[in-house]
């Protein structure tokens, strides 16, 4: 509570041009500056900085989101991949379309919070992460917003430390500090909205 | 014939005196400290081969002895959730019969992976150890890039040059595959049969049971199973399943103490109805019903002495002994109807010797029971020797002295002895075959549809529905048997583990083909020394491998990742001595005869057909032992059957020899309407459906005993009809006694009581038939 108030504290001296809000508020003020279309896709340029790496590993993609089905990103370059996250299951293809990496909610409930966390921060929408982070931040402008989500229990602290998002009525950029020390940046490439999967989406999310 | 009271006979009525007064002490302590057994595993027996299975049985079950476990379900999480919640509202956090457990937080996640930490390479996955094998390093090389070009998916073990190939991760998911219990929101779940479940776990405050009857926990329970399903916002699809130790043995208790009732105080008051009946006077009645209970006290004390403790199924069996050891009072009273002349110490002196032969072979009788070495029936073999004598006694040395009154004729004994005379007799004639002929055609038929069962749950006395919620519990948890084990022995620790890790290579095929879900086992959390050697040195070689192809490739450089410790690696004593084993320390049975030995669970064997194959292919490794406990018991239970059966035989062949050298050719007389009437209990079985087993020929060996002395007493006195009178009486209040014992819902009891029910019913309708003709 006290570091939450701190953050809160800290926000509202450092931003005194953007409207400090009450944690209970936020995501309902962000929410409502979101696009809540059933499908977002587009483009994105992650970067992941690994502890004991001189380099960075820079990697480009696209990914479509859709609402109550789940994930699919798909990594373009330099080494192509894609990762399916639905609600009860993840799995992971490499190059050759071979599985790499599968496991299912049902089985392995601790794969739900990364689920979860991960569809929930693509779309933007953290109720379902309420539980499990606490939300700090501020809105910016007429449309923009910053948060800031901070682990409260044990699952989520093992896996992240912090998580950065800030955006439009899209999530643009989204800053993940894991546990280990690693980080990782996300940016989103012009991202849109669509009310339907086309058929080689649809087929991606088998 | 002496009339009066002798010197030795006041002597010896005072010595009975300060004895009864010994044993109504030893009672008062006995029922105060309530060392009453319900668990079945009292009644088998043990041997120095089966002393170690017994061992980790005993410390399998000790754990869990005084835990309840709960599952709440509902259709979906936040259901679920609402209804554990009332459920546990319901108990209260300070309830105090039953206290809260909290077994997730038991477990520190974070402290075991600080202690697996050094050893991080050594543990490999058979799947992995696949993998490390067969692959080429360029390949693996590939998957940790794609990996690590990939979305960042959960928690992070290590930094990456530690476990380049995300190997940890997919271990402990196989270590948690122990358990299908899972954390959700903090709680433990599971799911299955199409609901969330939440697994609350309490444990009792008494480690008894109460012995009035009383089902404490039962009601306590049930009452939070109707919170559960009904509280505020009442959910139709919610069920709850309830399973433990404690509530098989409050069960039990219960279920004894209302058979004990019913079948020791029924056929008390049957037998005092009897004696009222036929002699019309008080004082019969309280002198018969002081001889069972002295007799009942003194069987009761003598099992607790020699025993330790009484198991409830020789309580409920002694309770039908009230039907048998009335025999005595009931004949001295006949008698002294009969000579109404006489006094009382002289009409004793005069049935003294019958009554002590009669005595003695029912003693035998009874004795024959205690031959196969099964604890519970020595208990009801000793209990009901004693519980026997113990009336004889009182009979013998207080009726002479307490009965002064004069007998009179009543209209029923004279109605039964006249009886005798219009029973119909066997003859030589057309009416004699057809009713042989239909009777044996009756037995025919029922000995065509007998069932054999040697199935040690005969002894379980558990309400069915209890069982099918332990059964429905252990499928959704996953919980393996603690009846069937794989028993490891070896010289060394190591050895142990490492013909663990061959036990579990050479069932891997039957595990893939879905015969059983896996193991419990230390080896898996404990490789072998060896095996981590080979696991170390494979994984080192390729992870460096990577590390280096990776980092070429990334056109960087990678920090090396931190030294793995010299040294042993992991060993067994650092692992028993840390938290970490807690939930597994059972496993370890430590030293055992000359070496060590563990024990390995089986999860998962529903298919009780997979069982034979499972042996077979466990005992084809040195130092392994497949223990099935359940069937060792049953062949055990089908080896005294098969024996006591050859026993009967030669039993009844040793009586027609007397009978033949007491009565010469008409001593078939007496043998036949017992073999008959045994044969046709054993019809009544099969048309009945009731399987025949151990229990049953017991029964016939009693029957046996019993059913001649009808006939000898009918040879002894052709046509008498005071003998007549007494075995009447006798008869009704044993066949009374039995048919209450038939009601109990332990089937052994029930197979034993129906099998003498029917067996001294027919002996006392075919005696008389077979009778010489009056003198």
């Amino acid at each position: 509570m006290m570091r939450r108030n701190l953050l809160r504290a800290l926000a509202a001296l450092g931003c005194l041009a953007a409207l400090p809000l009450h944690a209970e508020d936020l995501p309902a003020a962000v929410a409502a500056r979101l696009t809540d279309a059933p499908v977002i896709r587009g483009q994105f340029e992650q970067t992941r900085r690994l502890a004991g790496f001189s380099n960075p590993l820079v990697s480009h993609g696209d990914f479509v989101v859709a609402r109550g089905r789940g994930v699919v990103w798909t990594t373009r370059d330099p080494v192509p991949s894609s990762l399916l996250v639905t609600p009860d299951k993840l799995v992971m293809r490499g190059a050759d379309g071979q599985v790499q990496q599968q496991m299912r909610a049902d089985a392995q409930p601790a794969m739900r919070i990364v689920g979860e966390s991960m569809i929930a921060m693509l779309r933007g929408d953290f109720r379902s992460l309420s539980s499990r982070f606490s939300v700090t931040g501020k809105l910016v402008g007429s449309k923009g917003w910053t948060l800031t989500l901070t682990p409260t229990d044990a699952g989520a602290r093992r896996a992240f430390a912090r998580i950065d998002l800030s955006g439009d009525q899209y999530v643009r950029d989204v800053k993940l500090e894991e546990a280990s020390g690693d980080s990782t940046v996300v940016k989103m490439i012009n991202p849109a909205a669509a009310n339907r999967l086309d058929a080689a989406e649809e087929q991606r999310f088998e | 014939m002496q009339g009066a009271l002798t010197r030795r006979d006041r002597v010896l009525a005072i010595a009975w005196l300060l004895l009864v007064i010994a044993v109504a002490v030893h009672q008062l302590q006995f029922w105060r400290a309530s060392r009453i057994d319900t668990d079945v595993m009292a009644l088998l027996p043990t041997s120095a081969r089966t002393a170690t299975a017994d061992r980790v049985l005993r410390q399998l079950g000790e754990g869990v002895s005084r835990e309840v476990v709960v599952l709440v379900g509902a259709d979906d999480w936040a259901h679920t959730r609402a209804a554990a919640e009332r459920f546990r509202q319901s108990i209260g956090p300070a309830n105090p019969l039953l206290q809260p457990q909290d077994k997730l937080g038991a477990f520190d996640f974070d402290a075991a992976l600080a202690f697996y930490r050094p050893w991080r390479d050594r543990l490999l996955t058979d799947a992995q150890r696949q993998q490390l094998a067969s692959e080429s390093p360029d390949a693996l090389a590939r998957q940790a890039l794609t990996r690590l070009y990939q979305f960042s998916m959960g928690p992070q073990l290590t930094e990456w040059a530690a476990d380049p190939l995300g190997l940890w991760q997919q271990w402990w998911l196989d270590r948690a595959a122990a358990t299908r219990v899972r954390e959700r929101d903090g709680m433990a779940t599971v799911t299955g049969d199409g609901k969330d479940w939440i697994v609350l776990t309490f444990r009792t405050a008494r480690s008894g049971f109460s012995a009035n009857g009383n089902t404490d926990y039962g009601d306590l329970l049930g009452q939070a199973e109707r919170a559960a399903r009904h509280g505020a916002g009442g959910d139709s699809a919610v069920r709850v399943i309830m399973a433990g130790i404690p509530l098989h043995a409050e069960a039990a208790a219960s279920q004894a103490n209302w058979e004990m009732n019913v079948i020791g105080w029924g056929s008390l008051a049957a037998v005092l109805l009897l004696v009222w009946i036929a002699f019309r006077s008080l004082r019969p009645i309280l002198l018969v019903g002081l001889s069972l209970l002295i007799g009942t006290a003194m069987a009761i004390s003598a099992t607790a002495m020699v025993f330790g403790r009484v198991h409830l199924i020789a309580l409920v069996f002694g309770a039908s002994l009230m039907g048998v050891a009335e025999d005595f009072g009931i004949h001295y009273f006949v008698t002294r109807q009969a000579m109404p002349r006489a006094t009382p110490p002289s009409v004793m002196r005069f049935l003294l010797p019958g009554l002590s032969l009669a005595l003695l072979t029912s003693v035998m009788a009874y004795l024959a029971l205690g031959i196969a070495p099964f604890p519970g029936l020595r208990q009801m073999a000793l209990f009901s020797a004693v519980g026997l004598t113990g009336a004889f006694l009182t009979v013998a040395f207080w009726f002479p002295l307490l009965d002064r009154g004069t007998p009179r004729q009543t209209r029923l004994s004279t109605w039964l002895a006249e009886s005798l005379a219009r029973w119909p007799q066997v003859h030589n004639d057309r009416r004699t075959w057809m009713a042989l002929g239909l009777l044996g055609l009756f037995i025919a038929g029922g000995v065509w549809q007998v069932r054999v069962v040697d199935d040690v749950r005969q002894l379980q006395s558990s309400p069915p529905a209890l069982i099918e919620a332990q059964r429905t519990i252990g499928r959704l948890l996953g919980t393996p048997s603690p009846a069937q084990f794989v028993l490891v022995r070896g010289a060394t620790p190591d050895e142990v583990l490492a013909r663990e890790e061959a036990v579990k290579a050479s069932l891997a095929g039957t595990r893939d083909r879905h015969a059983f879900g896996g193991f419990v086992a230390i080896s898996d959390w404990v490789p072998s020394a060896a095996r981590q050697r080979a696991d170390a040195a494979l994984a080192d070689r390729q992870e460096a491998a990577v590390r280096e192809r990776v980092a070429r490739a990334l056109g960087g450089t990678i920090a090396a990742p931190p030294a793995a410790p010299a040294g042993a690696g992991l060993t067994l004593q650092a692992w028993l001595t840390h938290p970490v084993s807690d939930t597994l320390r059972h496993l370890w049975l430590d030293r055992e005869g000359h070496g060590y030995a563990s024990v390995m669970l089986l999860r998962g064997l529903d298919n009780a057909a997979e069982i034979p194959a499972i042996a077979a292919t466990v005992r084809q490794v040195p130092g392994a032992e497949w223990v099935d406990r359940v069937a060792d018991f049953s062949s055990l239970l089908h080896h005294y059957r098969v024996l006591m059966s050859w026993l009967l035989l030669a039993g009844a062949g040793v009586v027609g020899l007397l009978l033949a050298w007491r009565y010469g050719l008409s001593g078939w007389r007496a043998l036949v309407p017992t073999l008959l009437a045994a044969a046709f209990s054993v019809a009544v079985l099969g048309w009945l459906q009731v399987p025949l087993q151990l229990f049953s020929i017991l029964a016939l060996a009693l029957l046996l005993g019993v059913g001649v002395d009808y006939g000898i007493f009918l040879l002894e006195h052709p046509g008498d009809g005071v003998s007549w009178t007494a075995i009447v009486l006798g008869a009704a209040s044993t066949l009374l006694a039995f048919g209450l014992l038939a009601l109990s819902s332990t089937p052994a009891l029930h197979a034993f009581g129906m099998t003498m029910l029917s067996g001294v019913g027919a002996v006392w309708v075919l005696s008389p038939w077979f009778r010489p003709a009056a003198r």
